[in-house]
């Protein structure tokens, strides 16, 4: 198989092949009494989503009320899961604001979005608090191969200061394992694609074997321009050398597909991802097929660190995320931000529909499970920690009542809408960052 | 019963003949045939002067000796001379196989049998020089093809150089290879080297070890990145704990933390703190080492309040191992301080009681407390941190690592950038060298390719130029030497080719060094130098002296005399404890050192049968009983006043060629004829039974007496004669070389007659003797096997004329081997190549 072809080859998800014939993992398959008559109960999956720079809020915004109410026009790529969705406002990071604490609300952003805690500002001593997530993942360890997955799209910087003197490693991660260790993402899909379903040595392999198959692409290149150019006698030496590496070739083929037949089938590329939305959508896909597969219950994706300055030229907006987001209502910058957060929005509408394709339990895999999308920002000009952007998707296996617009009186803290899902999620919890109870409006 | 093992014995040596006539016959390339065609149009007066003479003076002596037995109707050994009569060119032609053996045969002596009419000496020189002279008068009479060299893989000494001398490392990837095959006594022939997919994997392996060999990425060095913060601070003295935890110290208080240097280097060390008050004035803190020697002076100012500090960082050069840092604030004008000199007062209270209390103490949690006297600690610590080295140890990194990275891709906000120019600029140079030759943009590209896939994989520049290297070792340009023309490269009218210079150079350095050539070669080869005949003399000379011809010893030499079979060779060891593997190492070593210094030398090819001169380590000499000779060490050794001379008297030789338990004449004499004298007996008969066997005649008899009882066999007789003789005359040397006056009860006799009434006793008469008279014959067997080895190839008929060439050529000085080398490197079938365009019309041999 030529190289290029390989490398650049878009991701192909064999759709409905992906849901069948897919061996039931130890985990689920011990949980289940031989004896019982009914069907194991589906687990509830949890993912949640991470923009960063905040969005242009009356876009954002739905209009109506309760079950009477119509999506954005920032919203409007859900409108095919309207009705597995609930739009939430009021929903605040009070230990996102200053404070005292100055500067750094990029860097408070990203911290708070799973922790609702407040970071301590150093470049050097991180401190935050538990996230969301691993609240969850911790009392899920044991039942799933990974107890959850940390995914982004561009590297983490751990060291340094990146934000008015918060380190770096607040505006990269928001899965944190503890109060002084974040949860590394995962940004190169074929990466994320072996941690989540290789088994022991064989990712060294693979790789070995991946880089092999270059280096012989290479060097088979050079044989055939020389065969071009012998005479007889050179030609089968040529040929001696011709037959090994195809004897080598073969070999690394049939090793490829004795791990194939353990892993789901879904084509990843080796290398980068240069594309943002090819990218995303592998990672949107591996999320799936974790949770399709039940490698993991809980998962956790930035579609950019905080602060973020990617230019999204492909939708025809030049100036970087970031620089624009400081926009003090300008006209031009708001409606590519808007442009942005629209696009945002499609990408994670394909994962919505990608969950709702999926069958699973009684429902679909959407059904299944409980989607946080947003950001730790709203208003990205005055970095305003209040009135969050916020999309939950899928009912948590019939626990959350869909299709609403949910705008309680005042403000949330978002540590009580967490406390919710942690309970959705079966792992429930005291108290998370400045929590002060469940959000009742959700449940 | 005569008849019949008479019979036998020239079955046997039919298999020989016929088997030469079928190599020739079946030459790959159709020359045989090609020429088979022309002698017949362009018989000219050269040739048929000698097939007349042939006739005239040739013929009858076959007559007389041969045509009783190889006549047409007794075809013995299937050879039926009774067409000899008139050698026309076209017989001599298809016959010429054929005609070469019986020519080796009779000039051997093998022939006529012992109990047979034989020849006079003179007679038999006739014979012999008559059959040689139509024989090759008329092959040599046409301007002879140079002959096809097949594509030839490295084998594994050239493996093994080519990459030391690619990275100026010598890794010897190639130990792990397989033996190669030997063709034409060499294993750098074309024909034989053959590549498995086996051998294609361990190319592999090898390809990668040797990358990551010559290659280190970043992140595979030691490297320390470390903080000491707050609580993981060590401290003596009155501190306390305020809020985030800083450290504060009294006056006479101090924080320490130890870290772990894993390598020599330059490090950066920074220290977070500062004042207590806002109003104190910036405040000094004396960095002391694990000696107690003050390393540097900081001054820090008010710390900030809350969480913040103040910073101040410097580099020191530290030494590998562990090492800790002391802070201390000191007071203004307190003592004289002088970096790297001043000595800590502090540190002779240090004991290891208080080190072990602070160590205690650190794994205390620490309880900030905001309400403690601020003036009473002056100084707050909040971190020690460490980092690096800033400079990747030059010592850990290997020295192709520079060479090979002479570019290096910019990389910002974690994007590489311009990946493949920088690639492309580290891989040109190095393919080049490589691959032998000039290299395209465009291929250089596609490796090029390896590595931005790695960077785009975020697997680092290094780590990419690791697999591009693998790459260019498992390329076929880098293991095979494939010799084709460019394009418009002129053809000669015989639709042979010439070498380019660039083929030239990589053809002389892979003859002469084992290895690719160097940039000085390839220098030449541009320059024009090789094409040049001084310049290209003085340029092989200059090659024949770097110490990388040692490779002539290692490979041509120890293969031409066979010392190779020393490695295997298996002594009895209850009969000769001697033996080690390190006597068996010196033995091979004396042999090629001998050789490589008669070389270099210039020295006649002669000089290697009488040469005086030797080498010898301790072990060696002792064994040859020479004393003076200590260490391991190879020292010049005179042979004076020994009863050694040249390489017949090599402990090497003499053990290679015999049993494991005694001394073998004949394998003796068999090896000199091959290798000295070039004429190879025939193989013995089949059925023939081995000495042992035989044995049962006489237990008490000399093993001398034994074999002239063998040779009282007239099936052996014939080749024997010979052989033995010379065989005997190395008799005074045991079975692992040692001199010796006694073979068990006998003493031994070392004298011998070879044909032409030439006597001569004991081995040092053997080899003068040889020297002297079978110079033309030695100096011929040096120039075949040295073509043979700088070729790759089995010599052709047509070879034969070169050969004889360069003969004439060296016979005013003695054929000096350096210039049989030289001539070699000038001659056609060096030069050019026989070549048939790929996409021309096939020639359409079945019709």
């Amino acid at each position: 198989m030529p190289n290029d072809a390989r490398m650049e080859r878009r991701t192909l998800l064999r759709g409905a092949a992906v849901a069948m014939g897919l061996p039931f993992l130890d985990a689920m398959g011990n949980s289940r009494s031989l004896f019982a008559a009914e069907a194991p109960k589906s687990p509830v999956r949890m993912a949640c989503v991470f923009f960063p720079n905040g969005a242009i809020m009356p876009d954002w915004r739905p209009t109506g009320e309760g079950d009477d109410w119509q999506l954005s026009k920032t919203l409007a790529p859900l409108q095919p899961f309207k009705s597995k969705i609930n739009v939430v406002r009021q929903l605040a990071h009070d230990n996102g604001r200053a404070h005292g604490d100055g500067a750094g609300d990029h860097a408070r952003c990203a911290s708070t979005f799973l922790t609702a805690a407040r970071p301590v500002k150093t470049s050097g001593n991180i401190r935050l608090g538990v996230s969301v997530d691993q609240v969850a993942a911790t009392q899920l360890v044991g039942k799933t191969r990974l107890p959850s997955v940390e995914l982004g799209l561009v590297p983490s910087r751990n060291a340094g200061s990146c934000d008015s003197g918060y380190s770096c490693a607040y505006s990269s991660n928001i899965s944190w394992r503890n109060e002084t260790q974040p949860m590394p993402k995962e940004i190169t899909p074929r990466m994320a694609f072996e941690r989540m379903f290789s088994q022991g040595d064989s990712v060294e392999r693979r790789k070995r074997n991946f880089v092999r198959q270059s280096i012989l692409d290479v060097v088979q290149h050079d044989a055939n321009k020389l065969m071009k150019q012998v005479g007889e006698t050179d030609k089968r030496k040529l040929d001696e050398y011709f037959t090994s590496i195809r004897e080598i070739e073969m070999r690394i083929q049939r090793t490829e597909e004795e791990d194939r037949t353990a892993l789901p089938d879904i084509e990843v590329p080796f290398g980068r991802v240069e594309a943002f939305r090819e990218h995303a959508r592998l990672m949107y896909d591996l999320m799936a097929i974790g949770f399709q597969t039940d490698t993991t219950r809980v998962a956790t994706f930035m579609l950019d660190n905080a602060g973020g300055n990617r230019r999204y030229t492909e939708i025809g907006v030049k100036d970087a995320h970031h620089g624009m987001s400081h926009h003090r209502n300008r006209a031009e910058p708001v409606a590519n931000l808007q442009k942005i957060d629209h696009y945002l929005v499609e990408q994670f509408a394909y994962f919505l529909e990608k969950l709702d394709s999926i069958p699973d339990g009684d429902g679909t895999l959407l059904d299944q499970s409980i989607v946080m999308y947003g950001s730790g920002i709203s208003d990205g000009n005055r970095h305003d920690h209040g009135d969050l952007p916020i999309v939950l998707a899928g009912s948590g296996g019939g626990q959350v009542e869909t299709g609403r617009y949910i705008q309680p009186e005042s403000e949330r803290p978002m540590g009580n809408l967490f406390l919710s899902l942690l309970d959705i999620m079966g792992t429930p919890a005291e108290a998370i960052g400045d929590s002060s109870g469940r959000l009742d409006e959700l449940v | 019963m005569l008849e019949l093992t008479l019979r036998k014995l020239s079955i046997g040596l039919c298999l020989i003949i016929c088997s030469a006539a079928f190599v020739s016959a079946d030459d790959p390339d159709g020359d045989s045939s090609g020429v088979a065609k022309k002698p017949a149009n362009e018989k000219s007066s050269a040739t048929s002067e000698a097939t007349d003479r042939w006739s005239a003076e040739g013929w009858p002596l076959i007559q007389q000796f041969c045509i009783d037995c190889h006549n047409e109707d007794f075809q013995e050994g299937e050879l039926d001379l009774s067409s000899y009569g008139s050698l026309s060119a076209d017989k001599v032609t298809e016959a010429s196989g054929q005609m070469k053996r019986v020519l080796e045969m009779v000039r051997f002596g093998a022939m006529p049998p012992e109990d047979y009419d034989q020849p006079t000496p003179e007679e038999r020189k006739k014979l012999v020089d008559l059959l040689d002279q139509t024989l090759f008068a008329v092959s040599c009479d046409l301007r002879p093809r140079p002959g096809k060299v097949t594509a030839r893989r490295l084998n594994r000494a050239e493996y093994n150089r080519s990459i030391r001398d690619l990275f100026g490392m010598d890794l010897k990837p190639a130990e792990a290879f397989p033996s190669d095959e030997v063709g034409a006594g060499f294993d750098n022939n074309g024909d034989v080297l053959s590549l498995s997919p086996l051998l294609m994997e361990k190319y592999l392996d090898a390809a990668e070890e040797v990358a990551s060999q010559v290659l280190v990425r970043p992140s595979d060095l030691p490297r320390l990145d470390e903080e000491r913060a707050n609580d993981q601070l060590l401290v003596h003295g009155e501190t306390n704990t305020g809020s985030f935890t800083g450290r504060f110290l009294a006056v006479d208080a101090f924080a320490w933390a130890d870290f772990d240097v894993p390598v020599d280097g330059e490090y950066r060390i920074q220290v977070r703190g500062g004042t207590t008050r806002e109003d104190h004035p910036n405040k000094k803190l004396a960095v002391w080492d694990e000696t107690g020697v003050l390393r540097r002076v900081v001054e820090l100012g008010y710390y900030g309040g809350g969480g913040s500090s103040q910073r101040s960082d410097f580099r020191l050069k530290l030494k590998e191992g562990k090492r800790s840092f002391f802070v201390e604030p000191i007071e203004e004008s307190e003592r004289e301080l002088i970096i790297n000199e001043t000595v800590s007062p502090l540190f002779s209270d240090l004991d290891k009681s208080i080190v072990k209390a602070a160590v205690e103490r650190q794994k205390e949690r620490l309880r900030p407390d905001r309400r403690f006297d601020r003036d009473k600690y002056p100084y707050m610590v909040r971190e020690i941190e460490i980092n690096g080295p800033s400079e990747p140890p030059k010592h850990l990194l290997p020295p192709s690592q520079k060479r090979i990275l002479r570019s290096y891709p910019s990389r910002r906000g974690g994007r590489w950038g311009n990946v493949e120019k920088s690639a492309m600029e580290c891989l040109k140079p190095l393919m080049r060298r490589a691959f032998r030759g000039s290299v395209s943009d465009e291929e250089v590209r596609r490796y090029a390719q390896l590595v931005v896939q790695a960077t785009e994989r975020e697997e680092g520049f290094v780590r990419g130029m690791q697999i591009a290297v693998s790459a260019v070792l498992v390329s076929p340009r880098f293991l095979f030497r494939i010799e084709t023309p460019p394009d418009e490269w002129p053809r000669e009218e015989d639709g042979s080719v010439r070498l380019t210079p660039q083929q030239l150079a990589t053809r002389l350095s892979y003859f002469l060094w084992s290895s690719l050539p160097d940039d000085a070669l390839l220098k030449a080869a541009e320059d024009g130098s090789l094409t040049d005949k001084k310049r290209l003399e003085s340029l092989v000379r200059r090659m024949i002296a770097d110490s990388k011809a040692d490779a002539l010893g290692d490979q041509f030499a120890a293969q031409w005399l066979g010392l190779r079979n020393l490695d295997v060779h298996e002594a009895n060891l209850s009969k000769f404890s001697e033996f080690t593997p390190s006597l068996r190492q010196a033995m091979a070593t004396e042999t090629t050192m001998v050789f490589l210094k008669s070389l270099r030398d210039n020295r006649p090819v002669a000089d290697l049968l009488t040469t005086e001169q030797s080498f010898m380590n301790q072990e060696l000499a002792k064994h040859y009983g020479i004393s003076g000779v200590e260490g391991d060490a190879f020292q010049t050794v005179s042979l004076k006043g020994t009863p050694r001379r040249g390489v017949l008297s090599h402990a090497s030789v003499l053990t290679l060629t015999s049993n494991p338990s005694r001394t073998s004449p004949v394998k003796r004499g068999k090896w000199i004829l091959v290798n000295i004298l070039g004429t190879p007996p025939p193989e013995p008969p089949p059925g023939v039974p081995e000495l042992e066997e035989t044995e049962t005649a006489s237990e008490n008899a000399s093993l001398r007496e034994q074999l002239e009882l063998h040779r009282s066999n007239p099936s052996c007789a014939s080749c024997h004669r010979v052989m033995d003789q010379l065989g005997f005359g190395l008799e005074q040397f045991d079975a692992i070389g040692r001199f010796r006056k006694m073979e068990g009860d006998h003493e031994v006799d070392a004298s011998g007659e070879l044909p032409g009434g030439r006597v001569f006793s004991g081995a040092s008469e053997l080899s003068k003797m040889l020297g002297e008279t079978e110079a033309e014959a030695f100096a011929k067997t040096f120039t075949e096997r040295v073509m043979t080895f700088a070729l790759g190839r089995e010599l052709t008929p047509q070879d034969r004329c070169v050969v004889d060439e360069i003969l004439g050529k060296t016979s005013e000085n003695n054929h000096q081997m350096v210039d049989v080398i030289v001539e070699v490197i000038r001659s056609r079938p060096f030069q050019y190549y026989d070549w048939v365009d790929p996409d021309s019309p096939k020639q359409t041999i079945a019709e």
